[in-house]
């Protein structure tokens, strides 16, 4: 049953002296370093802000420099607040809302895999009806439907995310399961689902890791994009899409829209970078790894 | 004149760990119409000191030493005259034939285009010279077979025709690599059948790598045995495998299962495991594995030295020289 | 009584909406320290005859009785207990472990699934067992990639052991591994079989490998076995014209020079067999019967038996014993 298509997975581990060598990638480090320095400004936003994100208590509509480093909106709110508390919005939604699409896809994946046949079907076709169509119109439907709330935006996004983990997660058990260990383990007298556990899913886990991390980028895109269109984040939350979508409406004031736009545009490079760099330090196949040591 | 004339060849490769020779220092000669054979196991360096006279090596390989063929030196060859040596004069085939056949093209397609390429010959002229190339190889029905694609072949036919593909050019010399060891052993029979009467016939010769030293046995003239990226110990076929003197050659053929000898002792294993191009011992580098080791041995590689006709063998000690 | 018994096993398996017949009315015995050699080209159906017996494919037709209790195919639930005393270990080492997980934790494995010891006594078990294969209990906290070849071929070795075995089926356990590390994972499966009684049969295209630690060998051509003997006397002369070819086609490092007997044509498409004794298109002694019917094994002597009309006991062509040419 060997199948010689599911060999390039067999490999996957996370080692310590892996990750040492990410520092050797100069993108992994910016990634790592951006990331953090972005969830740290989520943690600590109270205290980096100079003023409350909400308070109208400056002239509206002053340029960045001055007490106002990035400037103030049309209400007189500080700019640079509002991007550092915007963190505390789209980051922890962020990975809730990547956290909750892999649990669901994973499962499911996991299932349609295990299973096959019927559920398999089942699972499968919905991946694929969600796959018809682009994720951002999906999403908007779905919150146009729920009604506009940064609630249901995480949601609609949940449901056009999670058909991307289950098929790599269905794809990999199925093909793990085929490996000779799995069948090795069976013969010894484990039954498919203690082989499902012991050797199938430790093996999944780092292709679903990097799959994570890059999505994590992407699902704070959508949110933006979500909250840009109005159907996110609703005011006065000072969340970024919805920063830029103020900013156009006062076109000539461009700090508005900008800053929180450069916010949006680093986090997904954060995340994207980081996504690769893991994805490189986990393949066994990467060239800078090359060389494993045989004895 | 030799056709072929390998001097201290040393091949390295940098790797992240820092440098790594591959090849260390190795001579030989080929003459022409001989089947020169290079035996060893994997991680010896057989391949690649092979592969090194085609500058067919990976990325941040470096090669030092000469290769003399026809009167330059192979290595220091670039651009248009290393595609002429390599495509024309010397040719190649691999132990997985499906690597030098284009799976979308037709097997008249593919041998004609090298005709032409190489002949300047005429579309037609260049599809004769395919049949007759395929008839060569003994590839039953060759017009027929002129208009299939490789998958349609079994695994023999496959390397009979990658074998005629490599012949296209009428090259001087060919290099196998491990061109049976994918086949089934009444297949492989046939492939070496065709090798040994392509090399009477046309007086090629034939660099032939492998690890099996049945298939040596059965058409090289000549071998030499790899150990650790250098040779240590090399003479005509015949001699070395009913005399060997390098403690190596001779326990490795104690550990080969024999096909027709009879009575059941048990195969005589080689203690240990061939060391790593990254950690080879000091010294002569099979020491560790070896009963007649001696103190220098362990300190100095030996070199190869001449021990009778045509025989070079690198042993402080040479346990089994002949009383004469 | 045998301890495996493979009685008409028939394996078939969908290929493109075609039924292969990869394994046909194949019997077998397997008896306790004892060696049987099962020896054939590609495509001859011994890997799928490996699995079958073993539980990992349903038979088509026939039975496998293991220990005098006929086998169930594996499902998705956990196989009967004294099933798992069945063991088969694989062709390629780099596949057949676990990447992820420590050597000794998938050795570990054959014990707690027989609910064998609490955790240190498995630690000890786990050395024990790794001390047979011929590694240090080092070896036990370690991944297999930290392993050449030959020592993960040992790892697989010993995770079978830890189901204590009566019979491990290896499907060509050598054939990946160079020459110097094959002699001694041969000598290793000898002296196992010897010191656990264990009754083995050992999977091979490597006739001369064989030949070294096999006590019987079964010799199969495209899905049928067409001779079986003892080693020695399979070797000696061979009673049918297959066996003699491939034997004729084994290259010897003797430095003779003389070429192998190459055997005309390939092994055809298990898809579409000849008529008759498969082996007729390539037999340099068929004749008219070959084609027109599918020759049984003929009892010759005791043990010794071989599928070919040259040997048919009631027929004039009958040439007793004297090897087939």
């Amino acid at each position: 049953m060997s199948v010689p298509g599911a060999t390039p997975v067999r490999r996957f581990r996370l080692r310590r002296p892996r990750v040492a060598a990410a520092w050797r990638q100069p993108l992994a480090v910016i990634g790592l370093s951006l990331a953090a320095a972005w969830i740290l400004v989520a943690i600590f936003a109270p205290l980096l802000a100079p003023s409350d994100p909400l308070e109208q208590n400056a002239a509206p509509l002053l340029p960045p420099g001055g007490d106002y480093l990035f400037g103030t909106d049309e209400l007189g709110r500080d700019v640079l607040s509002r991007v550092l508390y915007g963190a505390r919005i789209s980051i922890p939604l962020a990975l809730l809302l990547v956290g909750l699409a892999l649990l669901v896809g994973a499962t499911l994946g996991a299932v349609a895999g295990y299973f096959g046949g019927f559920v398999d079907s089942i699972v499968m076709r919905s991946a694929d009806l969600v796959f018809a169509f682009p994720a951002i119109i999906l999403a908007m439907v779905v919150t146009a439907v729920l009604g506009p709330s940064i609630r249901n935006a995480v949601l609609a996004l949940v449901i056009v995310s999670w058909p991307s983990y289950a098929r790599v997660v269905r794809g990999l058990v199925l093909s793990i399961g085929q490996t000779e260990y799995v069948t090795a383990t069976r013969l010894l007298g484990a039954s498919a689902r203690r082989a499902l556990v012991r050797d199938v899913l430790p093996n999944v886990a780092g292709p679903v890791l990097v799959l994570a991390t890059l999505d994590l980028g992407n699902a704070i895109l959508l949110l933006s994009a979500l909250s840009f269109l109005g159907l996110g984040a609703q005011p006065p939350q000072p969340e970024w899409g919805a920063g830029v979508a103020e900013g156009i409406q006062y076109f000539q004031f461009w700090w508005i829209g900008t800053f929180p736009g450069l916010a949006i545009f680093s986090v997904v490079l954060a995340f994207n970078f980081l996504g690769d760099s893991l994805r490189d330090v986990l393949d066994p196949q990467s060239s800078w790894r090359a060389g494993s040591e045989e004895e | 004149m030799s056709l072929l004339e390998v001097e201290e060849l040393r091949v390295r490769i940098r790797g992240e760990r820092g440098e790594v020779t591959i090849v260390d220092g190795v001579d030989y000669t080929v003459e022409e119409g001989q089947v020169f054979g290079v035996a060893g196991e994997s991680g010896s360096g057989k391949t690649i000191s092979v592969l090194a006279l085609l500058q067919l090596l990976p990325r941040g390989a470096s090669t030092s030493g000469r290769a003399i063929y026809g009167g330059r030196d192979l290595l220091r060859l670039s651009g248009r005259a290393l595609r002429r040596v390599r495509g024309r004069e010397l040719a190649m085939v691999f132990q997985d034939p499906l690597t030098s056949l284009h799976p979308m093209l037709t097997i008249g397609r593919q041998l004609s285009e090298h005709v032409r390429v190489h002949e300047g010959a005429s579309k037609r002229a260049a599809l004769a010279r395919a049949a007759e190339l395929l008839a060569e190889v003994r590839i039953p029905d060759p017009e027929r077979a002129l208009h299939a694609f490789p998958h349609q072949f079994s695994g023999g036919m496959r390397q009979r025709v990658a074998i005629a593909g490599a012949l296209a050019t009428r090259p001087k010399l060919l290099i196998a690599d491990e061109p049976t060891t994918a086949l089934d052993v009444t297949v492989q029979a046939g492939i070496l059948r065709l090798l040994d009467r392509l090399r009477r016939e046309s007086g090629l010769a034939v660099i032939l790598i492998t690890h099996d030293l049945g298939v040596m046995s059965s058409i090289a003239d000549h071998v030499s045995i790899f150990y650790a990226g250098r040779i240590v110990e090399s003479g005509p076929t015949k001699e070395l495998l009913s005399t060997p003197r390098h403690p190596y050659t001779r326990a490795l053929l104690d550990a080969l299962p024999h096909p027709v000898d009879d009575g059941r002792a048990d195969l005589l294993a080689i203690p240990g495991l061939p060391p790593s191009p990254r950690s080879r011992p000091a010294g002569c580098a099979f020491h560790p594995r070896c009963a007649y080791a001696i103190d220098a041995s362990r300190v100095q590689a030996p070199p190869l030295v001449t021990v009778g006709a045509a025989r070079l063998l690198a042993c402080h000690v040479d346990p089994f020289a002949s009383p004469s | 009584m045998s301890l495996v018994e493979v009685r008409e096993l028939g394996v078939v398996y969908r290929r493109q909406g075609v039924d292969v017949h990869a394994v046909v009315g194949a019997s077998l015995a397997l008896e306790r320290g004892r060696i049987t050699g099962l020896v054939g080209e590609s495509g001859c159906g011994k890997s799928s005859l490996a699995r079958a017996i073993v539980g990992l494919v349903e038979p088509a037709a026939g039975e496998i009785v293991f220990d005098g209790k006929p086998l169930s195919p594996l499902r998705r639930g956990a196989r009967p207990r004294h099933e798992t005393r069945l063991q088969l270990v694989f062709q390629n080492p780099y596949s057949s472990l676990n990447p992820r997980r420590t050597v000794g934790s998938q050795i570990a494995d054959g014990l707690r699934l027989r609910g064998e010891g609490e955790r240190t006594d498995r630690r000890t078990r786990v050395g024990e067992l790794l001390d047979q294969v011929g590694l240090s209990g080092g070896a036990a906290g370690r991944f297999p990639h930290q392993f050449s070849g030959g020592q993960r071929q040992r790892i697989a070795i010993a995770r079978a052991l830890a189901a204590d075995p009566s019979v491990i089926v290896l499907d060509e356990p050598l054939s990946s591994l160079d020459a110097s590390t094959q002699a001694q994972i041969a000598n290793l499966l000898v002296g196992l079989t010897r010191d656990l009684e264990l009754a083995l049969l050992l999977i091979s295209h490597d006739l001369a490998i064989v030949r070294h630690i096999a006590d019987e060998v079964s010799v199969m051509y495209l899905g049928t076995i067409v001779e079986e003997g003892p080693t020695r006397e399979l070797w000696s002369s061979p009673q049918h014209p297959y066996t003699e070819a491939l034997i004729a086609a084994i290259p010897a490092a003797d430095g003779s020079g003389t070429l192998p007997e190459a055997l005309p044509g390939e092994v055809p498409d298990p898809a579409s067999p000849p008529s008759g004794c498969r082996f007729h298109p390539r037999c340099p002694h068929a004749f008219a019967r070959c084609p027109g019917e599918v020759p049984p094994l003929y009892a010759l002597g005791p043990d010794r038996a071989a599928a070919c009309f040259l040997r048919d006991p009631a027929s004039t062509q009958t040439h007793e014993h004297e090897g087939v040419t």
